[in-house]
């Protein structure tokens, strides 16, 4: 996970399973960190809601907020806290010639 | 003042005498808790560590034919049955209530079954149709405990699994606790969880966070704490989500923490999901599903309109159960609580919201 700026907007780039990208705005929803200064792994899960048996779900790029460590799917943004609705802001990107290109919008 | 129907969830019935609970004794454990031949008294629970300068009861609650308040049936009725409509009573135990405190689980085991097998004879003979029982539970040994529990549970008088001092040192979420959720899954009961478990000299833990009280007074303020760690501990250990059809309620530990915990607890686990992955939903969400609170003690805010504050952010319409505390010295009147609480919630917090939670409108 890196982190650029282009004009005012600083993103975190992700790069997950190989080839795949995503871009994430660094504002954290919760209480506005650098959350993509924080960690990224695959999220943990409990897929029999047994606490003796923990797995990770490696489709699902989490970021982890460098403040208070809330954490987001990169890939769409959203709150892996169920219950939560807070949603990090996320824009398109892909990859061409070697270059990550993000789709910022107007 | 409300005038409809009651469900008190916490009226504490006893024993006359605890030599009551020798017919119910195994022939063994009879000899064992009469073996100084009546020099000292049968250790049924262990000292307090901090007793009530003024004592625990009502003082008007004495039996004029002697026993321990809420040992005799005529002055209940005359006292608390009988001036309101309290159509369904919860009884929780006086003395026994906090069997697991004893340092001998075999011993405490015992006790409970018999303290069951009397209460169920004395009280729960149907002969008065208001009166509902808890199942007694020595939880030092939960097996043992669910076995009890399943022993008695069918019952058609017996509503409720009780759980009040810890007897194994853990909160009650901890994975040694769940055999007894099992059985009350199993039993479609809910588990009541009395407050105030923890302060025996035996436990040899504090009650409250941070020390030792010195004094009642803090001891009682603070009565709060431990049914605070013991709900959250039930959420975090994932009890809901393997026991599914679980409901609990909470006795005696006030409501007032309801919302400051509550938010504490969702706002901690945004950022330590990962600690509990096996939680699919947000803690508050299981606590409003599974969880119940007794009213007693009501914690009465200033104002009226800082009290219907407080019950509004409470979801208070929806979660409050009455209970009197009876024969307590701080039994809550259904008068002052109606008071507190807006008349239209009345309804529910007095009557139906216990009714869901034990069933009791499936006939």
């Amino acid at each position: 996970m890196t982190v650029v700026r282009a004009g005012r907007v600083e993103l975190g780039i992700v790069r997950w399973d190989g080839d795949q990208v995503y871009a994430l705005r660094n504002v954290c929803p919760h209480a506005g960190g650098p959350v993509c200064e924080g960690r990224l792994g695959p999220r943990i899960v409990a897929p029999a809601a047994d606490p003796l048996r923990l797995e990770v779900d490696d489709a699902c790029p989490a970021v982890t907020c460098a403040w208070h460590g809330w954490e987001f799917d990169a890939r769409d943004g959203r709150a892996l806290a169920p219950g939560s609705r807070l949603r990090v802001r996320t824009y398109p990107a892909r990859v061409e010639d070697g270059t990550v290109l993000v789709e910022l919008g107007r | 003042m409300y005038s409809g129907p009651i469900v008190d969830c916490d009226i504490h019935h006893d024993w006359p005498s605890q030599d009551a609970l020798l017919p119910y004794l195994s022939a063994g454990w009879r000899e064992y808790a009469t073996r100084s031949g009546g020099r000292q008294p049968m250790p049924v629970i262990p000292s307090e560590i901090h007793p009530n300068p003024g004592g625990v009861f009502r003082d008007d609650a004495w039996p004029q034919e002697g026993g321990p308040p809420g040992s005799s049936r005529a002055l209940m009725e005359e006292q608390l049955l009988g001036p309101y409509r309290v159509e369904r009573g919860l009884l929780t135990f006086g003395a026994g209530t906090y069997v697991a405190a004893n340092a001998n689980p075999y011993w405490a085991a015992e006790l409970a079954r018999a303290a069951n097998d009397w209460s169920i004879d004395h009280w729960l003979d149907g002969s008065d149709e208001r009166l509902y029982g808890t199942a007694l539970l020595a939880n030092q040994l939960p097996e043992e405990a669910a076995r009890e529990l399943r022993r008695i549970g069918g019952h058609p008088r017996i509503a409720a699994g009780l759980l009040a001092t810890n007897g194994i040192g853990k909160p009650f979420g901890h994975p040694l606790f769940h055999p007894i959720y099992a059985a009350a899954e199993e039993l479609g009961l809910p588990i009541a969880i009395h407050a105030a478990g923890e302060s025996f000299a035996s436990m040899r833990v504090s009650p409250v966070g941070s020390g030792v009280p010195s004094l009642y007074l803090e001891h009682h303020t603070l009565i709060p704490q431990g049914i605070m760690t013991h709900v959250v501990s039930m959420i975090v250990h994932g009890v809901f989500e393997k026991f599914p059809g679980l409901r609990v309620l909470l006795m005696e530990g006030g409501v007032a923490w309801i919302p400051a915990v509550l938010w504490r607890f969702d706002m901690d686990f945004r950022g330590l999901r990962r600690e509990a992955p096996w939680l699919r939903r947000a803690p508050s969400e299981y606590f409003y599903e599974h969880v119940r609170v007794t009213t007693q003690p009501l914690e009465i805010a200033p104002s009226r309109r800082h009290m219907h504050r407080l019950l509004e952010l409470i979801g208070a319409e929806d979660i409050l159960c009455f209970s009197s505390d009876y024969p307590h010295w701080d039994t809550d009147e259904v008068a002052d609580i109606g008071r507190n609480i807006p008349e239209a919630w009345h309804r529910k917090i007095f009557h139906d919201n216990a009714m869901e939670l034990f069933g009791w409108n499936d006939g």
